[in-house]
């Protein structure tokens, strides 16, 4: 709690602000920086110090590896976290983020690379996680779309759709005799279901003008809530034959 | 938000193998530290995990719901850390996670200005737990990789003993028996 009161100068208050925003615990040997910086999920970035015959390690300790760990991501974190090192000027070994042999007056630069490095690499694992799974499976849903209709007739590319009330998203879209298609992928999870279930809903709700809707199953044995997605749009394996593609543009869903 | 999430969380769950911890990665001849910057050896980094499918009050699998376990290989009692997963997203998504002996404070900075979890405190020193509850409160958002289950709480009693961390674990995830998992061999560096 910051100390402060209608008397107290304000750049007192910054002082103590300053103060209480990086927290230094350890030893002689080891001592570790709190930093204000967050990792997903709020911990503070730890950087720690230890010193060398020539200057100071200067490392993250293996901790922004360990928070991707616990997001499931590490494979993508030991990727994604030698560029962002190379970003910041500092190393990544697989396990730590750091600089070697730090001389006194480079320390303070030196903790906010690898703390900003640390931070950044957690952060865009994060982000991967939550991009690839979805990337992918659109490229695939690309692939078979191209080979069905053509790369002539066929643009990869995500389109937006103006629903009844708001505009959408959709992984794919086909145009052909005069009519639209969208498509959309679905994996075999409710959040997914509900995701599509919403967007095919909204556009429905335009009526006669509403375009032909197909979600697109990566795993329909396993999908939850297939009556439901399947009033809303026709229901399509991702790797059904090119015909049932074709077809599934051109059937008007229920 | 799944409203199995909701029921994952809340029941009585049991552990469908008894697990034990890995070895540590195998370390090449120890080097002194190196003046070379490409040198650097940081076996001190390395973590240990148990992953353990779970199962209802009655021994049958909960399918695609698992606890996690990571510890630091070298370092006792020290950001042990256990997490309870369900399948979803790319592949499992965290929906409680249990912090003991952290370094580092936590920050609920998503807490500021929110009604509904005006009871987090603003930070949090020491052993924490990011209840399934609280961070249901900020809606689906809250379980994505980027925002990892934001609202943390303190723990209501002190940990003296990994056994108190399972203990802690068990009460706070619902799972009987996890108290009596051993402890890892924790090693020491040379």
């Amino acid at each position: 709690m910051i100390p402060s009161s209608i008397l107290t100068p304000v750049n007192d208050i910054a002082a103590e602000v300053a103060r209480a925003l990086v927290r230094v615990a350890g030893s002689a040997e080891c001592a570790r920086l709190s930093l204000p910086l967050l990792y997903p999920g709020g911990s503070m970035v730890g950087v720690e110090l230890s010193r060398l015959r020539d200057g100071f390690l200067v490392s993250d300790a293996g901790g922004a590896r360990r928070e991707a760990g616990l997001l499931g991501g590490e494979k993508a974190f030991i990727r994604i976290a030698k560029d962002v090192a190379e970003k910041f000027a500092v190393r990544f070994d697989r396990n730590m983020i750091f600089d070697l042999n730090v001389p006194d007056h480079e320390l303070v630069v030196a903790v906010i690379a690898v703390a900003n490095a640390a931070k950044t690499a957690v952060e865009n694992t994060a982000i991967h996680l939550t991009s690839v799974e979805h990337a992918d499976f659109r490229a695939h849903l690309w692939d078979r779309l191209e080979h069905a209709y053509g790369s002539r007739s066929f643009e990869r590319n995500v389109r937006k759709f103006q629903g009844a009330t708001e505009q959408w998203d959709f992984d794919a879209a086909i145009q052909t005799q005069g009519s639209l298609a969208l498509f959309e992928i679905v994996t075999a999870h409710a959040n997914s279901v509900n995701s599509a279930v919403t967007k095919f809903l909204d556009v429905r709700d335009l009526g006669a003008s509403a375009p032909n809707r197909v979600a697109v199953l990566m795993d329909v044995a396993k999908t939850p809530r297939l009556p439901v997605l399947g009033r809303t749009a026709q229901i399509l394996a991702v790797d059904a034959p090119d015909e049932d593609y074709r077809k599934a543009a051109h059937r008007k869903a229920a | 938000m799944p409203d199995a999430w909701a029921g994952v969380a809340a029941q009585r769950k049991t552990l469908m193998v008894w697990p034990e911890w890995p070895e540590p990665e195998p370390q090449t001849p120890a080097k002194k530290a190196s003046t070379q910057r490409d040198e650097l050896r940081s076996a001190a980094a390395e973590t240990l995990s148990l992953v353990i499918p779970l199962g209802d009050e009655g021994g049958v699998g909960l399918e695609g719901v698992r606890l996690r376990i990571v510890v630091w290989a070298y370092k006792a009692l020290r950001e042990v850390t256990a997490t309870l997963e369900v399948e979803g997203g790319r592949s499992f998504v965290t929906i409680a996670r249990l912090d003991g002996w952290p370094i580092d404070p936590h920050m609920n900075v998503m807490a500021r200005g929110r009604r509904s979890v005006k009871h987090v405190p603003m930070e949090v020193v020491g052993h924490h737990v990011h209840r399934f509850s609280d961070n249901a409160k900020l809606g689906l958002p809250a379980f994505a990789p980027d925002a990892n289950l934001p609202i943390a709480v303190p723990i209501p009693n002190g940990l003296g003993s990994f056994r108190d961390f399972l203990r802690t674990l068990a009460v706070e995830f619902n799972i009987d028996g996890v108290d009596q998992i051993q402890p890892p061999d924790w090693r020491v560096m040379l």
